[in-house]
């Protein structure tokens, strides 16, 4: 495969956004929106895609049903609500098989890449690894011994640099993390761990099988009312501490 | 027509011959039968026509997968009838048919066999001389080969010159439309370059209306030859400086946008304005285009403009009931 | 290509192969009147060898014919004019076909192919004898017959090429010559000429010819044989050079070989060309003409015969005409 945009230095896609300036984004619709993103000043494009092939060659049919019978990367738009569109790029093996690659989101005319499930569990955990880190490490500093009386908290005295330094260090590597994702897409990540813990109960493959009657009602329960911050506040938290 | 070949129908009318299907009752394969027209009482006037005369001489010494089989040859005294390997369609009916889509394995392959076959020419001096999509025929087990000969010669002999007015326009080279009389193995590589890039876009990309036209339009995309790139040019019988309009052309990468550098490579080698620089066949196939990634298909898995519609028929019945996953997620 | 040609796989014999075929179809002519000759007859059929002087008298009428032909065809025309012809009388009896009418439909079709253009009018007004029309249907009836006998074989590889290659090789290879290599040029076009009256070109490759021809010209020009010599080493690498391969093993027997080979044609072409004396031409011219007499004797008989059978069928001697279809099927 090809990519033309790297000149050299391989850049995380994640960090990257992408924005037609030939268009106005309230000109974007579903029809045109793959117009939109197929241009090779896009570096989510790959101008060796069958899309591009499709557009060489004069092909004048929809693109759906060309990519269709074509093997290759292709780009199809998945999913449209305007201003929000979200474009699949896929391998296709054969006429009925397919693999995502990746997905793109076309927001107000911007084009980012949806983080994987890794990253996304990755940067969560990164992100509360170290205040906790932190945490424990000033909570270190009040913890006192002696033969007596064992074990005690002692709360005066902070030590006033190491705490000055911490707060430099918070700044540094709290940025980042923030701009990762925006708002929106926490929401839609909170939305999609959702729903798949809804699809596929994690008790369910956890708890033996005898326990078959009581995991079916969680799961129900579970789908009835889902809580956004049960996933990861389970997956995340509890797994940290538990290597930590 | 003869007693061993039963006519089965008529296949088309050219210039100077009618075509026909036949089936060959010895070995039962069916075959096409050039029967070369004596029309009008001048054209006989001569004797046997000239293009039918090239075509048996040269065909008769060659046989290659990539080169059209001429299997018989049946004289009499007023007609002459070549009999041909039937091939069911050519490449301009591929190119015109919107339901076929030319992967890049595909352009792979269709380029390689047309490079082979007219290597093959070209290593026993016979220039082709109207190579275009129309002559390059292409039977159903997807072999591809060099058809009509009415305009090939043999190259080479010193001093003899040669017209120009050879080639279809479309396909012609610069140095035949500044009237070289010389000329050789390069105007069968600047016509390959054309349909190369005709399979590519699936539209003539120098569809001149005149010679100047042909040429303002080469230039338009090629830019101008200078006398560096080429130093005999100046000296053509018909050379005119053109002017193009846009000083500097496009990329070839930005024309051939889904194409990858090597095929660009290619095209450029092909497209050499001066001839003495232009690859030969040999040198095209040993290019990286050949080497990498994709690489030609199967013969047989290349589109074909008949049997195409029925297959893509099924795919859709198929796919209908596919893809249901992936809405799960949003709706 | 000569190596992958027809003219290589289909026609170049031995000179045996040559001898016999002409005697079978000498005696194939005969043949066809056997039931009709009477005792004594015999004698008046042409011998094999008389056929052949025919044809070699008629290749040096046409030689002439071909030099004074206008608008000036170049040679290799006339080279494929006298293949055509010399194969087809492997095939055909001087007897059966006149060889005058003959060698003129080989030179008209020889221009077709060689993409020399003169219309069939511009061709008959260089012929002396005849009336132009008459000779211009009877040389197209001629065309296709020839084409097919033939077997459409009708590309021809000339020597005047190879001759070319050769004589610019050696300038190249060949620095320390001490005269100029063009002054062979005109013997060694002698040595076409005559090797056109000959069977030289039914028998050996024309580069072989080619070179037959330059050992011809140095000949002429009293030059040693070691020029030749020398130059093969050179051409086939038998010296060590600046490819740096060393000596091609066997090359040096092959540059004997080849030189015997080239001896030979020299003799097919100098031993071939016994210019007939005047007498026996008019006496050949004679013998001709009683034939063809008789020939028409012969006809009368068999078809008295056919008479007197009842006339089935169709007359005897015709031509049997494959079908022709109209055009417009």
């Amino acid at each position: 495969m090809m990519n033309r945009m790297t000149t050299g230095k391989v850049e995380n896609p994640l960090h990257l956004s992408f924005r037609n300036p030939h268009w106005p984004p309230n000109m974007i619709t579903p029809d045109n929106v793959l117009d939109y993103f197929c241009i090779q000043a896009n570096h989510f494009y790959d101008m060796g895609s069958c899309n591009q092939q499709i557009r060489m060659q004069n092909i004048n049919r929809p693109v759906e049903e060309c990519l269709r019978t074509m093997a290759g990367i292709q780009y199809i738009l998945w999913h449209a609500q305007p201003p929000l569109y979200i474009i699949c790029k896929q391998r296709r093996n054969n006429i009925n098989n397919v693999t995502p690659l990746a997905y793109y989101y076309v927001i107000n005319g911007n084009i980012h890449q949806a983080p994987d499930m890794y990253s996304v569990v990755q940067s969560r955990l990164l992100g509360s690894l170290e205040p906790l880190r932190n945490a424990f490490q000033e909570v270190t500093n009040y913890l006192r011994y002696n033969t007596a009386k064992g074990y005690y908290w002692e709360f005066k005295g902070r030590p006033q640099v190491k705490r000055e330094k911490k707060e430099t260090e918070d700044d540094e590597e709290e940025k980042p993390i923030e701009e990762r994702s925006t708002n929106f897409q926490k929401t839609r990540t909170f939305m999609l761990l959702d729903q798949l813990l809804a699809e596929l109960p994690a008790d369910e493959a956890i708890e033996p099988l005898e326990l078959k009657p009581a995991t079916a009602t969680t799961s129900v329960k579970e789908k009835k009312a889902p809580v956004f911050a049960e996933p990861t506040g389970r997956g995340s938290g509890k797994s940290a501490a538990n290597h930590e | 027509m003869n007693k061993r070949y039963e006519t089965i129908r008529h296949l088309g009318e050219g210039q100077f011959a009618n075509v026909y299907m036949a089936k060959d009752t010895e070995t039962g394969e069916t075959v096409a039968i050039k029967k070369i027209k004596l029309g009008s009482r001048d054209e006989a006037k001569d004797g046997i026509n000239r293009t039918a005369i090239r075509e048996i001489k040269l065909l008769k010494e060659i046989q290659h997968e990539n080169i059209i089989g001429l299997r018989d040859v049946i004289g009499h005294r007023t007609s002459i009838q070549l009999v041909f390997d039937f091939m069911e369609t050519d490449l301009e009916h591929v190119v015109q048919d919107q339901k076929i889509i030319l992967m890049p394995a595909h352009i792979k392959n269709i380029t390689m066999q047309t490079l082979l076959g007219l290597e093959f020419l070209h290593a026993h001096w016979i220039l082709h001389r109207d190579l275009k999509p129309n002559n390059l025929l292409m039977n159903t087990m997807g072999r591809v080969k060099l058809a009509d000969f009415g305009l090939a010669r043999f190259f080479g002999s010193p001093n003899r010159n040669y017209t120009h007015q050879v080639v279809t326009r479309w396909y012609r080279s610069p140095e035949l439309l500044y009237g070289a009389k010389s000329y050789g193995v390069g105007i069968d590589i600047w016509s390959v370059g054309c349909i190369l890039a005709e399979l590519l876009l699936r539209l003539p990309i120098f569809p001149g209306d005149s010679d100047i036209d042909q040429l303002v339009k080469i230039f338009n995309v090629l830019g101008c030859p200078t006398t560096e790139d080429w130093p005999t040019m100046t000296s053509l019988q018909s050379y005119i400086a053109v002017k193009t309009p846009n000083e500097e052309p496009p990329e070839l990468q930005f024309i051939f946008s889904a194409a990858g550098p090597e095929l660009i490579e290619l095209m450029k080698s092909m497209w050499t304005f001066d001839p003495a620089k232009r690859c030969t066949t040999t040198q095209a196939l040993q290019m990286d285009y050949f080497k990498v990634q994709p690489y030609c298909c199967l013969d047989e898995e290349l589109p074909h403009p008949n049997r195409q519609p029925a297959k893509r028929r099924k795919f859709e019945e198929k796919s209908e009931g596919g893809p249901g996953v992936r809405r799960l997620i949003f709706e | 290509m000569y190596s992958t040609s027809t003219q290589k796989k289909e026609w170049t014999f031995t000179a045996e192969q040559i001898d016999d075929q002409r005697q079978e179809v000498n005696q194939k002519f005969r043949e066809k009147y056997k039931d009709f000759v009477e005792e004594g007859e015999h004698e008046i059929f042409l011998t094999c060898q008389e056929e052949l002087s025919m044809q070699r008298i008629v290749e040096e009428a046409a030689l002439k014919f071909a030099d004074k032909f206008r608008p000036s065809i170049w040679p290799s025309v006339k080279w494929t004019a006298y293949a055509y012809f010399k194969r087809l009388f492997l095939k055909w009896s001087a007897c059966d076909n006149s060889p005058k009418l003959v060698i003129m439909a080989c030179f008209y079709l020889a221009m077709k192919i060689d993409e020399f253009f003169v219309t069939i009018d511009e061709f008959v007004g260089n012929l002396t004898t005849g009336n132009p029309s008459q000779n211009a249907e009877r040389i197209l009836a001629l065309e296709p017959e020839i084409m097919r006998e033939l077997d459409y074989n009708l590309t021809v590889h000339c020597p005047y090429r190879p001759f070319e290659g050769h004589l610019m090789e050696m300038k190249t290879r060949m620095l320390l010559l001490n005269f100029d290599l063009e002054s062979i040029r005109n013997d060694s076009q002698r040595f076409f000429q005559l090797a056109l009256q000959t069977d030289a070109l039914l028998m050996y490759p024309p580069s072989q010819i080619a070179l037959a021809a330059v050992k011809f010209g140095l000949k002429s020009q009293g030059k040693s044989n070691d020029v030749l010599r020398d130059f093969l080493n050179k051409l086939l690498g038998v010296e060590e050079d600046a490819w740096g391969g060393g000596v091609v093993p066997d090359a040096n027997t092959h540059v004997e070989k080849l030189l015997v080979k080239l001896e030979m044609i020299e003799n097919t072409v100098e031993g071939g060309t016994n210019k007939l004396s005047d007498d026996a031409v008019s006496n050949l011219q004679n013998r001709a003409g009683d034939l063809s007499n008789f020939l028409l004797i012969l006809d009368k008989r068999r078809n008295d015969k056919w008479q007197a059978e009842g006339g089935i069928g169709r007359p005897p001697g015709e031509k049997d005409e494959q079908p022709v279809d109209s055009d417009d099927e």
